[in-house]
């Protein structure tokens, strides 16, 4: 009885809300027999016109830092990580073994990218196979679902007393500009991890549902906007008074700093990219019906409107019975918001600054369980990269006939936070101390994946 | 540390001829304290003066000042928030500050400590340093954190010993909607988990990384590791589901009984007590549970613990079967801090537990029972380390040990006082409120927030008092104060009105989600810690808890015209009474004139005025932490 499925079904679907899964399979058979689905199955064109004359969400973004002025590429300014929690079956999505007793029934297709086979329920994401590049050789040792979360986040093992900073807090703290008014890493539909020692202001904002984003947002019913200044002027006297009568203290000054900041995002203008109402609706459905799906669109929007970091979370992947029945749903909702998020990106001349970043806490099990299952797997594995000047259209290593072993290229999670923030800019070799004294590498002395770069 | 130990000693001694002059205290005060003859005040002014001596000491060595005592207002303040989770009302602060007792404080601190309120604190407390505050997963892990903290709440206000609270968790047995402590299991559901949570929780030791390789700093190899999870190798969660009743076979019959449209209109019941709404949806929950799946835990005797090798996944540590204990890589349970005791023959074990598995059981807790004997024993020192240490950390926002998890690898500024705490702790038959008392009524707790010359760069000394955002729980609970949402004599367990009795504990336990969503990190960090974030700061700009509990508290104020409320002027000290339990300056009082001045005689604009003057002083910091 005690087994892992047992300890999945606590620590995991609780992050990553178990309930997007049932929407998101009703509504995509909704939308297949509505017969509007096969629209967009033919990717790039179809998208691309639906957004003829349209200038919203495309202001003005915030320069990005420009560093090596004499690289080929310029940097890429922003990320976007679609955070697949529970742990993504990759012979079921990025890897397929057609034909070998640990392949299940899934049958592979053929990209236009040379060498690169993947799962027949991912036929979007062939058509835009030139705009990413898929690893199938990721290798790491955490086969637990909080440890392996930790792991992808920040490119540490969890353990001691350093809480380490997530990527997306890394970037914030090293390209964001603090007097901004949206903060720049938001995770929409899970909770993802935090700014760890790097404190309050490179926290996430979380927004759990794309459709209804954040809370409190507007003023209160019948306060107009002279009372609300009042108010703002009477506490910031407050604010004042008490930290110099109590000697300028810094939780007073970070929480007096996240109030401004709160303000700053109610007055801002920018706060009409959380607005998924204001694309038409054509746009909203090609991205999918669900959650996943008007995360992606939310996560473009924000991207344009120049925050650094968004993460958008599906969940359910942790299947540990009936993986193939339940990662067709999945793969259809995976396979229609992340290829048009790529189109969209391209189509919104976001692509190429733009780098996503696609992954789970660890792979599966090649070999299927006796419950049509697979169950937690961490030493063969893939993820995907996409956009950002990377050098998309392949596949970076392998792994062995039957899956269990890599054959070629072994690549560590250090190579890949390196990578992203190597391609954005930042110094990857760079230390940074803790708390507590601890020197603490960004990258924990991963080399940026030449492959790649 | 021998001489700070000689230190504490003669200031024992001059404690004991100080007890001596102490005027007389009121009976309840004078229960009396293991230690011969010492009444619990005695104890707990003696162990207080064991604090300040060492604090002192070091900071004299250091050559760190200290910052002078707070105001009585902000004492008052910060010891109801640190013991029942809520500021003092505005009579509270009133009655205090004029109160010419010698010993209000003391009065005070026992009031506190006897609430309702302290026994349902400290068991969200530590609800959330066990297994989170976060409902999640299944297997009855949602409900789990609202089940143990009635379970414990339950347990401390029948004034159970801790040792004894601790020793019921680590042998639960049963279904959790009969035995609350069973949620422990629920929400650390693999042995890892569990070794990895008591020995963290109850012995200051995070050995949990021991388990896929040995520990990189400390000691801990994977074999103790594995040694320690054999204690619960046996133990698993598993779910009793009910099947569901027979339809009832006239359904018109079944409409009558529930008040349905043929039958006479019930009256509506009588608003409720808090407490009452918080026990009605536990034992919804509970009976929830007892009509479609039970959470149970059971313990099976022919379960062994091997040590996954390279390549195997972690399910390859069960080893199960009849001749499981024949194995020869099997792993005898090892207490971390015991003497290594030779691996037993097969046949001999099981007469190496203390209570023999009786034959006929079907679950056998022999192994976890076997545990808490050892954390009684070699464990004894470390549990209570570990135990006032967070105590130490809830009340001063830092450790003694910092981080409090690693007693070992964690800083230790002053082990000779927590050396000390622990004995005390020991001696009073762990007692919880002991340890809370003697730190209430010390000096060093007593000190000013502010920094002062000598002090600015101290954050670890204990030279000030170290300022802190309130826990969640504390945070809505003061709202809730504050807007008057709930009655200021909470110890009456009364709530004013019935339209605001469904504010209670598991209402306070669902806003808080919205903070532990956002601030939640990974659950290997310490749960109590949690900041400012925007969600926050938008909830207390725009949200309905404080906007609608700022125009119900001003319509009462100024509308009704409160009793006892002759003008504006109390008017505005009542508000910063409310809030910031203080009394204002007289540069906000002027400020707060100018204010309604510029509004003008008309009613709605003065309302106005009172009502940004009151959400001002809601969102301010000085009302957002504990200082």
């Amino acid at each position: 009885m005690r087994d892992d499925q047992d300890r999945c079904s606590s620590n995991c679907h609780g992050r990553t809300d178990g309930s997007a899964l049932g929407t998101t399979r009703r509504d995509f058979f909704r939308l297949v027999a509505s017969g509007s689905a096969g629209l967009f199955l033919a990717s790039g064109l179809d998208i691309a016109a639906c957004w003829a004359g349209d200038d919203e969400g495309t202001k003005a973004r915030k320069g990005g830092r420009k560093k090596g002025g004499g690289a080929k590429r310029p940097p890429a300014t922003n990320l976007i990580v679609l955070w697949m929690g529970g742990g993504p079956s990759q012979l079921d999505t990025w890897d397929p073994k057609p034909g070998h007793e640990n392949g299940g029934p899934y049958r592979a297709i053929k990209t236009p990218v040379d060498g690169m086979r993947i799962s027949e329920h991912l036929p979007r994401m062939a058509a835009v196979s030139k705009d990413i590049a898929i690893i199938n050789s990721l290798t790491t040792r955490e086969g637990n679902h909080d440890r392996g979360r930790y792991l992808l986040h920040t490119g540490y093992a969890p353990g001691g007393a350093v809480k380490h900073p997530s990527l997306g807090s890394v970037i914030s703290s090293e390209l964001g500009d603090p007097d901004g008014a949206i903060p720049d890493y938001i995770a929409i539909a899970g909770a993802s991890l935090g700014a760890g020692f790097l404190g309050v202001q490179h926290e996430p904002l979380i927004l759990r549902d794309p459709g209804r984003p954040v809370d409190d947002l507007a003023a209160p019913a019948g306060i107009q906007a002279d009372r609300y200044r009042r108010r703002l002027e009477l506490l910031k006297g407050m604010s004042k008074d008490f930290e110099e009568r109590r000697g300028m203290p810094e939780p007073a000054a970070e929480r007096r700093a996240v109030t401004d900041r709160a303000v700053r995002l109610m007055q801002s203008p920018l706060i009409t990219a959380f607005d998924l109402k204001q694309e038409k609706p054509k746009i909203r459905e090609a991205y999918g019906d669900n959650r996943f799906g008007q995360g992606c669109l939310l996560a473009a929007r924000l991207v344009a409107s120049g925050v650094r970091c968004v993460e958008v979370a599906l969940g359910g992947w942790d299947t540990h019975q009936e993986n193939f029945e339940r990662l067709k749903g999945l793969s259809a909702t995976l396979d229609q918001g992340f290829a048009t998020l790529i189109s969209d990106l391209k189509r919104r001349g976001l692509l190429d600054t733009t780098i996503i970043l696609w992954a789970g806490e660890f792979g599966r099990t090649p070999k299927i369980n006796p419950n049509a299952g697979r169950d937690h797997f961490p030493r063969a594995w893939s993820c995907v990269l996409a956009g950002g000047g990377l050098n998309t259209g392949q596949v970076i290593g392998a792994t062995s006939a039957d899956g269990m072993e890599v054959a070629d290229r072994p690549v560590k999670v250090p190579e890949l936070m390196a990578t992203i923030q190597n391609r954005m800019g930042i110094d990857h070799e760079k230390t940074l101390i803790s708390p507590n004294g601890r020197p603490i590498d960004l990258s924990d002395k991963g080399v940026p994946m030449p492959e790649l770069v | 540390m021998s001489r700070a130990r000689l230190f504490v000693t003669l200031a024992l001694g001059v404690l004991v001829l100080g007890v001596a002059l102490v005027p007389p205290v009121e009976p309840a005060l004078e229960r009396t304290f293991a230690r011969d003859g010492e009444t619990a005040l005695q104890a707990a002014r003696r162990l207080a003066s064991g604090i300040d001596a060492v604090i002192e000491l070091r900071l004299d060595d250091e050559g760190i000042s200290s910052s002078p005592p707070a105001s009585e207002a902000a004492w008052l303040r910060r010891i109801s928030v640190d013991l029942t989770g809520r500021i003092p009302s505005a009579w509270e602060v009133v009655a205090f500050l004029e109160s010419d007792a010698p010993d209000k404080r003391e009065r005070k601190v026992e009031e506190l400590l006897g609430s309702e309120a302290w026994a349902r604190y400290r068991a969200w407390q530590l609800t959330a340093a066990y297994i989170g505050r976060r409902p999640s997963g299944g297997g009855g892990g949602r409900e789990a954190p609202l089940l143990l903290q009635a379970w414990l709440e339950g347990r401390l206000a029948e004034g159970a010993r801790y040792d004894d609270i601790v020793r019921e968790i680590i042998t639960a047995e049963g279904f959790v909607d009969d035995n609350g402590a069973v949620a422990f299991y629920l929400r650390h559901p693999t042995p890892p988990d569990v070794t990895g949570a008591v020995s963290r929780l109850f012995l200051g030791t995070p050995i949990q990384c021991a388990q896929c390789h040995d520990h990189p700093y400390a000691d801990w190899s994977r074999e103790q590791f594995f040694g320690m999870t054999a204690f619960f190798i046996r133990t698993s969660n598993y779910t009793k589901r009910i099947d569901p009743p027979p339809m009832p076979k006239d359904p018109k019959k079944n409409g009558m009984n529930n008040g349905g449209m043929m039958g006479k209109k019930k009256a509506p019941p009588p608003p409720k007590r808090a407490e009452e709404v918080a026990a009605d949806r536990v034992r919804r929950i509970k009976e929830r549970m007892r009509e479609n799946a039970r959470y149970g835990l059971r313990d099976d005797r022919n379960t062994e613990i091997r040590i996954p090798q390279a390549g195997e996944t972690d399910r390859a540590m069960f080893v199960r079967g009849a001749r499981a204990a024949a194995r020869p890589d099997v792993i005898p349970p090892q207490f971390l801090f015991a003497p290594i005791a030779k691996k037993a023959a097969p046949e001999e074990q099981g007469t190496t537990t203390r209570e023999a598995p009786k034959a006929s059981r079907k679950s056998d807790p022999s192994r976890r029972i076997e545990f808490a004997d050892h954390l009684a024993a070699e464990g004894r020192d470390r549990f209570a380390k570990a135990t006032v240490n967070r105590i130490w950390k809830e009340m001063f926002g830092r450790g003694i040990v910092d981080p409090v998890d690693d007693l070992d690898l964690g800083d230790n500024t002053h082990p000779e006082l927590l050396d000390l705490l622990a004995a005390d702790f020991i001696a009073s038959d762990y007692d919880l409120r002991h340890i809370q008392r003697s730190i209430a009524l010390s000096r060093t707790y007593r000190r000013s927030s502010k920094r002062t010359e000598g002090n600015e760069d101290d954050e670890t000394m204990f030279s000030r008092f170290y300022m802190r955002p309130m826990p969640p729980e504390a945070l809505i609970g003061s709202i809730l104060i504050a807007t008057g949402a709930i009655d200021e004599h909470l110890e009456a367990g009364r709530e004013k009105r019935g339209r605001h009795a469904a504010l209670n504990v598991g209402q306070i336990y669902d806003l808080s989600q919205r903070f532990t969503y956002a601030f939640d990190d990974d659950e290997m960090g310490e749960a109590l810690d949690f900041e400012a974030s925007i969600p926050q700061a938008l909830m207390f700009l725009n949200g309905s808890l404080v906007n609608d509990g700022v125009e119900r508290g001003i319509a009462e104020l100024v509308a009704m015209d409160m009793a006892g409320l002759r003008n504006d002027s109390e008017r505005v000290q009542h508000l910063y009474l409310r809030t910031l339990s203080r009394p204002p300056s007289r540069k906000e009082m002027a400020r707060a004139s100018a204010l309604l001045k510029s509004a003008g005689r008309a009613e709605y604009a003065r309302q106005a005025a009172f009502e940004d003057l009151f959400w001002a002083l809601l969102n301010s910091s000085e009302f957002f932490f504990n200082h």
